[in-house]
């Protein structure tokens, strides 16, 4: 039993000290992957993680980002954007102060900013290591495969509540797959069934006339 | 009140033409294959070169005494009169020090401490030395352009000649960048049998007059095992080492040449000599591991506690010492700051050995407070440790020590520790946050003889104090390490870090303790010290000026991790008019750790209503305004107000119904008046700006939506236009965005 224990002790202090000595900010979509058809739309949840969470003494908290998601408009469009979780909680916007910056206006670009009026100590003490920072919609327009990823020339901007920059080490983009319409799908396979049947028909007569 | 004012100046050849003059780190080389003999050696065979080339180099002190004889604590009562009276002083030009050397420039020096790791190696912490952390310390190190890097103690984690050496290696970033680096032993550097002797030979400026860039050929870590250990015990293998050289984070390569940076060395040979350390290799026996050096306007003050090897990680060699730092401190040639280091503090959190030694019992919590019933043996070595740090605390507080800087115990704690025995004698403590990846956490005893400033736990940390003619600022920087325990994975400091705290002092000013809850009205001061002094500290053109607090409470709820209430120290600092119409007066202390705003308070500065148009000083033309921080400009100091409040002007007293944001002149008081709660700290009283903020994005007089809107536009468009680089960093983008929301619905009235 004393042996277990020991064993025990000895993996959790093993556990303890491989903790990350320091957090890995990262933004990520979610979920990865959707399949709609032409016509449907689907909602990525965009969250931060690696933040310090209240446990520490003193972490940064998140005080604004900036960043731009890429899409390719000839399968999709961005449809709407709102900030904080779907159930409309934002962790930025605490005082209902918070300054909210959306433009989907031009193709295949989601430009988004949000900067919280909240003093650092009130996000702090809100603020989790991982929150949802908005939800955004998209909306298949044509069969295809699109990415929907984090601007790669133009990395994301994270601010803490000082207006100092946080450092983000990865971003997790997702991706969008559309497929035809059912209605469409089912005129398509209705239609070459038929063919293929006509074709049929008329070879059969034409072995018949043969005999 | 007595008040003694040095000066040192010290003008040095370019340090390219030293170079030139000097030894060639090649030449060096070969001298020292030729000699066969160990580098140190072949060196002192070169002393005659030194001192040739010592001579070409003109080192000129020059001391002042100022003598002043008259009280200049100031009473609030006599604000106004005291106002008048340091105008007077400066009329009758008070002092005469004509031949004056100016060493008002600013200049940097860093601090980092405890650097051990205690984990095994992740490929990045090589021999229990944070390589890795280190390289990430020194980057911004160099980056800030300090001249000086003080390193208090614990260099390593578990000390071999091999942890030594390799810790060494990693100063090569700061030789390269021209910092000079003096470190200091701590108990962890010390555990090893003479760990004295590999330190002179690791960081032979320390002995040979300040001379940096010499540790000796670092070409190949086979230097390491030949000439330092040849039974090496360390925790690697000379092979990982080298692997981890290789493919890890290999220490920077030696560029350069040798420079001095420092002079008037000096050491406690007389008292303390160094004891059971064999093979020294200073040029004198027993200088080095500790001692005391001058930089521009500063005196560094480095106490080993270890200089006695028979006594052991735990007592203590520097009650011996205490001659020597009396002297140091009190020297009438010494410069007009002196900073005292040493490894082990005299109050700790988590340890309670200080710097005179081990805690008598386990009551005791450093100094004996709260210990009785003491007799024998354990009331002797009370007696005897009191009286030491009686001595010690007495020493720094008569000769305007203000800062005692120390490491040991893994956090940052900044407090006013009084002397158990004359508890009118106080100085400030600094426990430096470490740069380690293990944390202590405070525990009891803790004596009242401690008055706590700011905390800060769990963190890995650094220091910049900046000295400007006789004020010091310092900032602390700190990443969070995200465990209260131990971490075994290299942080990335980089990028991370948060300047998490700013403290500071000047010899020209006062420091006012304000408990919390109490009102911050006591803090009234004016230029008389300033213009008595100015000369000694190479400045003209003060106009005589008063400040003080007008209304405001310390309302922080900020504790130490046990639970006592912090309490705010709030410095007065003074620099002449510049461009101002008023003297500068810096506010520092007003600020909780990572906190970006102050309670709210009103400050109140005086200035010769008399000298300008009544109609313009009714018109507000004047105001009181404040420095910017990042960008240096001079604003109207309401428009540093964080989030709230209502800006607008009154010709009139300020009233306790003014809410923040209302500023004004006071034509009878003679003052210009801000409610403010932002973070600038240099206020002075400045023509009303009419240029619009930074902020102001659309130049219509206020900072709001619209402004936000247009720079988000600007970060959607990946403007590179520095007029929306709020921030300064070089990059448009969140921070700038958050920048301006901090400045956004107080900036012209809402």
């Amino acid at each position: 039993m004393k042996v277990f224990a020991k064993l025990l002790l000895g993996c959790a202090v093993a556990v303890a000290i491989a903790l990350p000595a320091s957090a890995q900010i990262s933004l990520s979509l979610s979920p990865t992957g959707y399949t709609v058809g032409v016509g449907g739309t689907e909602t990525y949840n965009l969250s931060i993680s690696g933040l310090f969470g209240s446990a520490d003494y003193h972490g940064p908290a998140l005080g604004a980002f900036a960043l731009q998601l890429d899409y390719n408009p000839a399968i999709a469009a961005a449809t709407s954007v709102t900030f904080g979780n779907s159930s409309g909680t934002d962790l930025l916007n605490l005082s209902g102060k918070a300054f909210q910056y959306s433009d989907l206006s031009t193709s295949g670009q989601i430009y988004l900013m949000e900067s919280s009026a909240d003093l650092a100590s009130a996000l702090q003490t809100a603020q989790s290591s991982s929150f949802t920072l908005a939800t955004i919609t998209l909306q298949g327009v044509a069969p295809g495969t699109t990415p929907l990823a984090f601007d790669a020339t133009y990395a994301p901007s994270l601010s803490d509540a000082n207006a100092s920059s946080l450092d983000l080490i990865t971003t997790n983009g997702a991706s969008l797959t559309v497929i035809p319409e059912p209605s469409v799908t089912a005129s398509v396979f209705g239609a070459a069934a038929m063919g293929f049947c006509m074709l049929r028909r008329k070879l059969s007569r034409v072995a018949g006339c043969k005999a | 009140m007595q008040l003694h004012s040095t000066l040192t100046s010290e003008i040095f050849f370019s340090r390219s033409l030293v170079a030139t003059m000097w030894i060639h780190r090649p030449w060096k080389a070969q001298m020292r294959r030729s000699c066969g003999a160990t580098w140190q050696t072949c060196d002192n065979a070169h002393y005659s070169q030194r001192a040739f080339d010592k001579r070409l180099i003109w080192y000129g002190q020059i001391s002042f005494y100022v003598l002043i004889t008259n009280s200049i604590n100031m009473q609030k009562a006599s604000f106004i009169k005291a106002a008048s009276a340091a105008a007077l002083a400066l009329c009758i030009g008070a002092v005469s020090a004509s031949a004056a050397a100016p060493t008002s420039q600013v200049w940097k020096f860093g601090v980092l401490s405890d650097t051990q790791w205690v984990s095994a190696d992740d490929g990045k912490s090589p021999e229990s030395t944070p390589a890795s952390m280190i390289q990430q310390i020194d980057k911004v190190f160099i980056a800030q352009g300090v001249k000086v890097v003080i390193a208090v103690g614990d260099t390593v984690d578990t000390s071999t000649p091999m942890t030594q050496a390799t810790r060494a290696l990693y100063s090569q970033d700061l030789y390269n960048a021209g910092i000079a680096f003096y470190p200091l032993r701590g108990n962890h550097d010390a555990e090893l049998a003479n760990s004295g002797a590999n330190f002179a030979t690791l960081y032979p400026q320390i002995i040979n007059d300040g001379w940096n860039n010499l540790t000796p050929a670092w070409d190949t870590p086979l230097y390491i095992e030949s000439n330092l250990s040849s039974t090496d015990t360390g925790l690697q293998t000379l092979a990982k080492l080298t692997a981890d050289f290789n493919t890890g984070v290999p220490p920077a390569t030696p560029a350069g040449s040798s420079f001095q940076v420092g002079g008037n060395f000096s050491y406690p040979t007389t008292n303390c000599p160094l004891s059971g350390i064999s093979g020294y290799p200073g040029a004198t026996t027993g200088n080095g591991l500790s001692y005391s050096f001058d930089v521009n306007n500063v005196r560094f003050l480095l106490i080993d506690q270890f200089m006695d090897s028979s006594l052991g990680g735990n007592t203590s060699s520097a009650p011996a010492q205490l001659p020597w730092i009396s002297q140091q401190v009190s020297d009438p040639a010494r410069p007009a700051h002196a900073f005292v280091f040493s490894h082990k503090q005299l109050l700790g959190g988590n340890h309670k050995d200080n710097l005179f030694g081990a805690n008598v019992v386990s009551a005791d919590p450093g100094d004996g407070y709260g210990v009785t019933g003491l007799t024998g043996a354990n009331l002797t070595a009370m007696q005897t440790k009191q009286s030491a740090e009686d001595t010690f605390i007495t020493a720094l507080s008569d000769n305007n020590v203000h800062y005692y800087i120390t490491g040991h115990d893994h956090h940052h704690k900044m407090s006013v520790v009084q002397s158990p025995l004359h508890p009118a004698k106080a100085i400030h403590q600094i426990i430096s946050q470490s740069d380690s990846s293990k944390f202590y956490t405070p525990g009891t005893p803790f004596s009242a003889n401690e008055t706590s400033i700011s905390e800060d736990l769990y963190q890995v940390g650094y220091y910049i104090y900046t000295v400007d003619g006789p004020r010091v600022t310092a900032d602390y920087y700190s990443v969070p390490a995200n465990t209260t325990g131990t971490f075994a994975t290299t942080p990335v400091l980089t990028g991370n870090w948060q300047k998490a705290l700013t403290f500071g002092y000047s010899l020209n000013g006062q420091e006012f303790q304000v408990a919390q809850g109490n009102s911050y009205t006591a803090i009234s001061d004016t230029t008389a010290k300033a213009i008595l002094n100015a000369a000694a500290y190479g400045e003209s053109g003060y106009v005589g000026t008063a400040v003080q607090i007008l209304n405001g409470t310390n309302g922080s709820a900020l504790k130490t991790h046990d639970g006592r209430k912090l309490t705010k120290a709030v410095d007065t600092g003074w620099a002449p008019a510049n461009g101002t119409i008023s003297d500068i007066v810096t506010l520092w202390g007003l600020t909780d750790l990572a906190a970006s705003q102050t309670d709210t308070i009103v400050v109140s500065v005086s200035f010769n209503t008399s000298a300008y148009n009544a109609s313009d000083l009714q018109n507000g033309l004047y105001c009181l305004g404040s420095q910017d921080l990042k960008s240096g400009g001079w604003i109207n100091a309401v428009d540093d107000n964080i989030v709230g409040g209502t800006k607008g002007f009154v010709y009139g007293p300020y009233s306790s119904s003014y809410g923040l944001g209302t500023y004004g002149i006071d034509p009878v008081a003679g003052t210009a008046w801000a409610v403010v709660n932002g973070p600038n700290r240099n206020f002075a009283v400045i023509p009303t700006p009419t240029t619009p903020l930074p902020s102001d994005l659309n130049g219509d007089g206020v900072v709001n939506t619209a402004d936000a809107t247009l720079l988000s536009r600007a970060i959607a468009t990946h403007s590179t236009n520095p007029v929306y680089d709020l921030t300064g960093d070089g990059v448009v983008n969140a921070s700038d965005l958050k920048w301006l929301m901090l400045h956004y619905t107080n900036v012209g009235g809402k």
